[in-house]
């Protein structure tokens, strides 16, 4: 099971978030007890967060550093026709 | 009737109204009434009856046909109006609008009737000529020029004029009628091409409009500079698409691949394209829509596979969280998980290095992340084994046996090979991806450190093109793994199919033997000798497998053969020990069975000394010999009556087995001495001769009291006498 959809929380959730997660985890009802505490411990132990966070999270943004692209989107109309193909 | 103002089929609600039979019978009624009416195209009469059914059973479908019915009539009444308006335009002689008029009538509701008024005006009327539609394109008055083209192409359709006419309406900035019309045009003229591409650039059919420019084929430095700029455009709108609304993802993915094929090597596309896969990705994880993101892997594997770095490692965790719901997706999932957590490509950059934890330290916990995963995948698989049972994943477990040794041995190899860290990969995954050949030719510079390991050779059959062969070999589907295998020389990597080879050989030599399949056998071992020479488990199996050998004589032969061949270029010596006891065991019971004669026995115990000297069962056998010989050469004596012989045999024999056997002969030649007839004087002799000789041979042995008695008896019966 995804620790990290169990609990809602963010790939870098901190210890204190986790705890919270729990909490409003239990309340939501949406996954058994055992289940949200499997969560909890699995996200709480440094060893298992790395292997789950493998799994579970697909990291795609780690592909997408070093690409060079427009920051901006640019307009169509800057495309002004030229007339050096013109018949008349 | 005018086929565009056609409703969709309607699908009258089935079984409307249910409650009664007369109101549903009324209901049918109107339907089809009114739908004959509207085929007549009576829409007024037509509305009425879907009226009156509407408030028999309300439903969308009539409503919509009640819409048709009011649009169409209003239509039809616009059309009427101006047609009316033509025909007293036409009686006041003004041809020209009428014709006008006729059109527009036409445009509204088309009728049969008056195209062919349209077409008499038309032949009444002076043909309109392209030169004023050329005056007005050249003076830059396209919306004229557009009007006079249309006119002329209203009376014929022809190419030229059409594009012109596109490229008016580009000029004029309707780009979507301009790309219309000129996609269609076959014309390969630089104005028609340029022109068709802009009008498709501005509309956002951002690939063709590049086509079309590409088709130039001039080096036009302006084109040059505004291809440049319109891929610069594109990119960033294609980007901004992507991120926009959910449907806008997959047509911008789409489109930005088209780009990508027009250039397959501008930087800005292919990271534009990259970037959109990455969010389409992303979008589809997010949502655990694993199989749509599978196919969608596939499908940039199959354009784009080698040029895209995150392929593997997305589709090592798409395999993975599949094969967790389906034990179909174990295969690949095992060739991707393996590749992902052990290549340092694809591995989560350790978070330790960021918390300025040593080098070593960062190692140790990349490597602790490895075992991890692996065991994650291992567990999956262990899973489904106890699930599904053994036999039934044994195709699965022999691929994660295979996958997981080699990619393990690459690892290991690695710590003192570096190049080979970059090409950490399983065998199922480097032939995907046709990097066999570089692992193999990486593999080989590593030869003289690993070559007497056989996790060398194993490794690298798994990676040559007799892999196939060694996957059913493992799975001891024997004969498909011979003609899985491939020919020599046909790869280029001859040493590891040879391996496979000779493995493969034993085992079918193995095979047979088992089952006492005696013929030929010698050739399976022959072709792997190289193996056995090389491997010491090989040879131990070999020996194991001798040391179990059945007491068959024939069985026996094949075994012996076969290892005075594999002697014959391995001079180990546990090898050469059994041989010389094989041969030795052979003799015995081949001259046991009374199949080979003392002679030959004796002649293939000593050849079996030779390779053993020590062999304690060939010289038992040997000294066996010895003394069936003295037996012969002493029964042979005293079947001449050569007592003296035979008694000297067996006194220096020193054996008791002769002894015994020499007082035997003896008792049986007194049991026969009675019959034997001689002189009283020459019995008494020879009985005194054979006293004599017993003597010298056990002067206790009950057989001289047995002589004495006969002497005596004798000597009794001549007193008497």
């Amino acid at each position: 099971m995804n620790p990290y959809k169990i609990l809602q929380i963010a790939r870098d959730a901190s210890q204190q978030e986790i705890v919270q997660a729990v909490a409003l985890a239990l309340q939501r009802k949406d996954y058994s007890v055992r289940q949200v505490a499997e969560a909890q411990k699995t996200l709480m132990d440094p060893r298992a967060r790395k292997v789950a966070e493998f799994i579970y999270l697909l990291d795609s943004q780690r592909w997408a550093q070093g690409l060079s692209l427009p920051k901006e989107r640019l307009s169509l109309d800057h495309l002004e026709l030229i007339h050096c193909f013109d018949k008349f | 009737m005018n086929q565009n103002l056609q409703p969709k089929e309607i699908k009258y609600s089935q079984g409307c109204p249910k409650d009664d039979g007369e109101r549903r019978k009324r209901y049918r009624e109107l339907l089809e009434k009114g739908e004959k009416l509207f085929q007549k195209e009576k829409f007024g009469s037509a509305k009425y009856h879907f009226d009156q059914a509407y408030q028999i059973c309300p439903s969308e479908e009539i409503r919509q046909r009640i819409q048709l019915c009011e649009e169409n009539a209003q239509r039809m009444s616009q059309a009427q109006a101006l047609v009316s308006q033509g025909y007293q335009l036409e009686r006041e002689k003004k041809l020209e609008s009428a014709l006008k008029v006729f059109q527009r009538s036409l445009e509204i509701w088309d009728n049969k009737e008056i195209q062919l008024v349209v077409a008499r005006l038309r032949a009444k009327l002076p043909k309109p000529t392209l030169a004023p539609a050329y005056q007005a394109e050249a003076e830059h008055r396209y919306e004229e020029a557009i009007a006079r083209y249309r006119e002329v192409l209203e009376l014929q359709d022809n190419p030229q004029v059409r594009d012109r006419l596109g490229i008016c309406l580009v000029k004029k900035g309707a780009y979507a009628e301009a790309a219309n019309i000129l996609v269609s045009s076959s014309s390969q003229e630089p104005e028609v091409l340029y022109y068709t591409g802009y009008a498709l650039a501005r509309i956002g059919r951002y690939s063709e409009a590049i086509k079309r420019w590409e088709a130039i084929g001039e080096n036009v430095p302006e084109l040059a500079r505004q291809r440049e700029q319109l891929i610069e455009i594109a990119v960033s709108d294609l980007i901004a698409r992507a991120a926009g609304e959910e449907g806008e993802l997959e047509a911008a993915y789409q489109e930005a691949v088209n780009l990508l094929r027009c250039f397959p090597d501008h930087p800005l596309v292919s990271d534009c394209v990259r970037l959109i896969s990455l969010e389409h990705l992303e979008h589809l994880w997010a949502g655990e829509k694993f199989e749509p993101m599978l196919q969608f892997l596939l499908s940039i594997e199959a354009e784009r596979g080698e040029s895209e770095e995150f392929l593997p490692f997305m589709l090592a965790k798409v395999y993975f969280r599949l094969a967790e719901g389906s034990a179909q997706y174990l295969t690949p999932a095992i060739a991707f998980w393996l590749t992902v957590i052990y290549n340092p490509k694809y591995q989560i950059p350790s978070r330790l290095q960021a918390e300025s934890l040593s080098p070593t330290a960062a190692i140790e916990e990349q490597k602790q992340l490895i075992f991890d995963l692996e065991h994650k995948l291992e567990e999956l698989v262990t899973e489904y084994k106890l699930s599904q049972g053994e036999e039934s994943l044994k195709e699965v477990l022999i691929h994660w046996e295979m996958e997981r040794q080699a990619i393990a041995f690459l690892y290991e190899a690695a710590k003192e090979e570096e190049s080979l860290a970059e090409i950490l990969c399983t065998p199922a995954f480097a032939e995907r991806f046709g990097l066999s050949s570089l692992v193999l030719g990486r593999l080989r510079t590593i030869k003289p450190r690993w070559e007497q390991d056989e996790r060398f050779w194993i490794v690298g059959a798994s990676f040559s093109s007799a892999r196939s062969s060694l996957l059913l070999l493992n799975q001891g589907r024997l004969k498909e793994a011979l003609a899985a295998l491939p020919a020599k020389g046909e790869s280029g990597d001859d040493e590891f199919v040879d391996y496979c080879r000779q493995r493969l050989f034993l085992r079918l030599g193995i095979e047979k033997l088992r089952a006492g399949e005696v013929a030929n056998l010698k050739k399976y071992f022959i072709q792997a000798t190289p193996l056995i020479q090389r491997f010491k488990k090989y040879e131990t199996e070999i020996v194991q497998l001798a040391q179990e050998i059945p007491v068959d004589p024939q069985r026996l032969i094949s075994m012996d053969e076969l290892l005075q061949s594999l002697v014959r270029h391995i001079k180990s010596k546990q090898l050469l020990d059994i041989a010389s006891y094989i041969m030795s065991y052979k003799a015995n019971v081949l001259h046991g069975e009374g199949l080979i004669t003392t002679q030959d026995a004796e002649r293939i115990c000593q050849k079996a000394l030779e390779l053993n000297p020590d062999n304690e069962f060939a010289k038992d056998g040997l000294r066996e010999m010895e003394l069936h010989y003295k037996i012969e050469d002493m029964a042979k004596a005293l079947r001449k009556g050569n007592l003296k012989k035979a008694a000297d045999i067996a006194a220096s024999s020193q054996n008791e087995e002769i002894e015994e056997t020499f007082f035997n002969l003896i008792d049986t030649i007194l049991c026969e001495f009675e019959s034997v007839s001689s002189s009283k004087e020459k019995k008494i002799a020879f009985l005194e001769e054979l006293y004599k000789q017993c003597e010298k041979v056990d002067p206790e042995d009950p057989v001289l009291y047995d002589i004495l008695d006969k002497m005596e008896a004798m000597e009794e019966e001549d007193h008497s006498s």
